[in-house]
C-alpha cells in the first residue's frame, strides 16, 4: 500500500474520531443520548467484521480451487480481522445495550449472531491447532469456515431480520445527517486501516511461507 | 454402481455395524437415561406448590429436551468417521463410493439414531416434568426438524474432527456455535407446540409457522453445504 494511501487513511481516521468526540451532537430519542455517539463506532466494527468473515470464505474457495498456501494465509488473516472486528462490535454494543436496554446481553437475534460469530472464529482457530501438516490444515480450515459462514451469519441475522418481529435493534435504521456522516466515513476508514492490517500480515505470512520453502529444499 | 445404491449399501454397512455390537445405541441410550433421571431429581425439589411447579416446567420443558438432544449427539453422532479411522477401514469407504454417497448414508445412519432417541426422550422428558403438549403434530414436525439439522452438521463436523489429532472435545466446539440458530429455532417452536407460547391464537400454524420454515431452511442449506464440501476434507 502506498505512503499517500497510508496517510489518507491516518488523516481519514484521526479526523472521524475528533469528529465523533468533539463534533456530533449527542444522539435523540435515546436513553442516554451522549453514549448514542457509540453507534458511529458500533455500526462500522459490524461492517467491517461482515467484510472480512465473507474475505475470509472467498479465500478459502480460493485455496479449495488453487491449492495455493497463500491463500489460505490470507483466509486467516480475514479470519482474525473477522473475529477482532466481531468482538469490538459486541463490547461496544454491549456498552450501548446496558444504557438503552437495562443490560449488558439480551439475546437479541442480531446480539445471538455475533456471539455464534465469535463462537466460530474461536473453533476456527482451536481447529487449525490441531492439525499439523500445512496443506490439510489449509483444506480443513477453509471448509469449515466456508460451512459455518453459510449457516451462522445467513440464518442468525438474515432470518432474524427479515421474519422475526421481535428485535431490540431497529428493523431499519434512520440516522439524520450528522449521524450518517459520522457512520458511513467512519466504516470506510475503517475498512482502510484494517485492508492495511491486512496487507502488512499477508506480507508476514508470504515471506515465512518463502522461508519454509527454501529450507524444504535445502534439507 | 448408482449413487443411491452406493448410500443405501453405507447406510446398510452402519446399520449392520451397530446390530453387531450395539455399544452407540446403549452408550446414547444410556446417557438419555441418566440425563432424564438427573433432570427429575432436580426438579423434584422445586417448590411444593403443583401449579407453580408446571408453570416452571413448562417454561422449561423445551429447553431441556433440545439440551439432552444436543448432547446426546455431541456424545454419539460424531463418531461416524472417527471410527473408521480408528477401524482402518476408512481407505476403504474413500475406495468404495463417491464422497456424497458416503457423507449421505453416515448422515442418514446418524438421523435414525438420534430420531429414535428424541422419540423416546421427549414422552419421557414431558411425563417427568408433568407437562401437556397442546399441539403434538408440530411438536413432532419441529422436533424432527430440528433432529434432522443437528445430525447434519455433527455428520460433517465429525468428518472433520476424524482429520485432526484433538478429538475430544474438538467436536462439540466445532458443533455448537453453528447450531446455535437451530437450537434457538428448535427451542421455539417446541415452545410453542407445547402451548406456552400460543397466546395470540390457538392456531399453532398462524403463530408458529414460521419456526417450522426455518428449521426446514437450515436443514436445507446445512445439507446442501456438507454435500458440497464432505468432498474436500474426505480426499485429504
Amino acid at each position: 500500500m502506498g505512503l499517500p494511501a497510508r496517510i489518507l487513511i491516518l488523516l481519514a481516521m484521526g479526523g472521524e474520531l475528533a469528529f465523533v468526540f468533539l463534533r456530533l451532537p449527542a444522539g435523540q430519542g435515546f436513553a442516554n443520548p451522549e453514549l448514542a455517539r457509540m453507534i458511529v463506532l458500533h455500526l462500522p466494527c459490524a461492517y467491517v467484521a461482515c467484510v472480512f468473515a465473507f474475505g475470509a470464505g472467498w479465500q478459502g474457495i480460493q485455496y479449495l480451487r488453487r491449492r495455493e498456501l497463500l491463500a489460505d494465509a490470507r483466509s486467516v488473516v480475514a479470519a482474525q480481522l473477522a473475529a477482532l472486528f466481531a468482538f469490538l462490535t459486541t463490547a461496544t454494543g454491549s456498552l450501548f445495550a446496558k444504557e438503552q436496554w437495562g443490560s449488558y446481553w439480551n439475546w437479541d437475534p442480531r446480539q445471538t449472531c455475533v456471539a455464534a460469530l465469535l463462537l466460530v472464529y474461536a473453533a476456527y482457530f482451536l481447529l487449525r491447532a490441531s492439525v499439523d501438516d500445512p496443506d490439510k490444515r489449509a483444506a480443513i480450515s477453509a471448509v469449515y469456515v466456508l460451512f459455518a459462514s453459510v449457516l451462522t451469519p445467513t440464518l442468525g441475522y438474515v432470518i432474524p431480520r427479515f421474519f422475526i418481529d421481535q428485535s431490540l435493534h431497529p428493523k431499519v435504521a434512520s440516522f439524520d445527517a450528522w449521524y450518517r456522516m459520522g457512520i458511513y466515513p467512519t466504516a470506510i476508514a475503517v475498512l482502510g486501516l484494517s485492508v492495511w492490517i491486512q496487507r502488512l500480515a499477508v506480507r508476514g505470512e508470504r515471506i515465512r511461507l518463502r522461508l519454509e520453502a527454501l529450507e524444504e529444499s535445502a534439507a | 454402481m448408482s449413487w443411491l445404491a452406493e448410500t443405501t449399501a453405507v447406510l446398510a454397512k452402519e446399520a449392520r455395524s451397530e446390530w453387531r455390537t450395539r455399544v452407540a445405541a446403549a452408550s446414547l441410550g444410556l446417557f438419555v437415561a441418566g440425563a432424564l433421571a438427573l433432570i427429575g431429581l432436580a426438579f423434584a425439589r422445586l417448590s411444593p406448590s403443583p401449579e407453580l411447579r408446571l408453570e416452571i416446567n413448562t417454561q422449561i420443558a423445551a429447553a431441556l429436551l433440545w439440551l439432552v438432544i444436543l448432547f446426546t449427539a455431541a456424545t454419539g453422532l460424531g463418531r461416524a468417521f472417527l471410527v473408521e479411522e480408528e477401524r482402518g477401514t476408512a481407505i476403504a469407504l474413500r475406495l468404495h463410493g463417491r464422497p456424497t454417497a458416503v457423507w449421505t448414508g453416515k448422515f442418514l445412519a446418524n438421523t435414525a439414531q438420534i430420531l429414535l432417541l428424541s422419540a423416546v426422550t421427549a414422552p419421557i422428558l414431558f411425563q417427568i416434568l408433568g407437562v401437556d403438549v397442546r399441539h403434538p403434530v408440530p411438536l413432532v414436525l419441529s422436533v424432527a426438524l430440528g433432529c434432522t439439522g443437528v445430525a447434519a452438521v455433527f455428520s460433517f463436523t465429525g468428518a472433520v474432527v476424524a482429520q485432526t489429532s484433538a478429538r475430544g472435545g474438538l467436536l462439540a466446539a466445532l458443533s455448537f456455535p453453528v447450531l446455535l440458530p437451530q437450537f434457538a429455532s428448535g427451542v421455539d417452536s417446541t415452545l410453542r407446540a407445547i402451548g406456552f407460547r400460543a397466546t395470540l391464537s390457538t392456531d399453532f400454524w398462524s403463530t408458529s409457522g414460521g419456526g417450522i420454515v426455518q428449521l426446514a431452511s437450515y436443514d436445507a442449506i446445512a445439507i446442501t453445504a456438507a454435500l458440497l464440501l464432505f468432498e474436500h476434507i474426505w480426499n485429504e
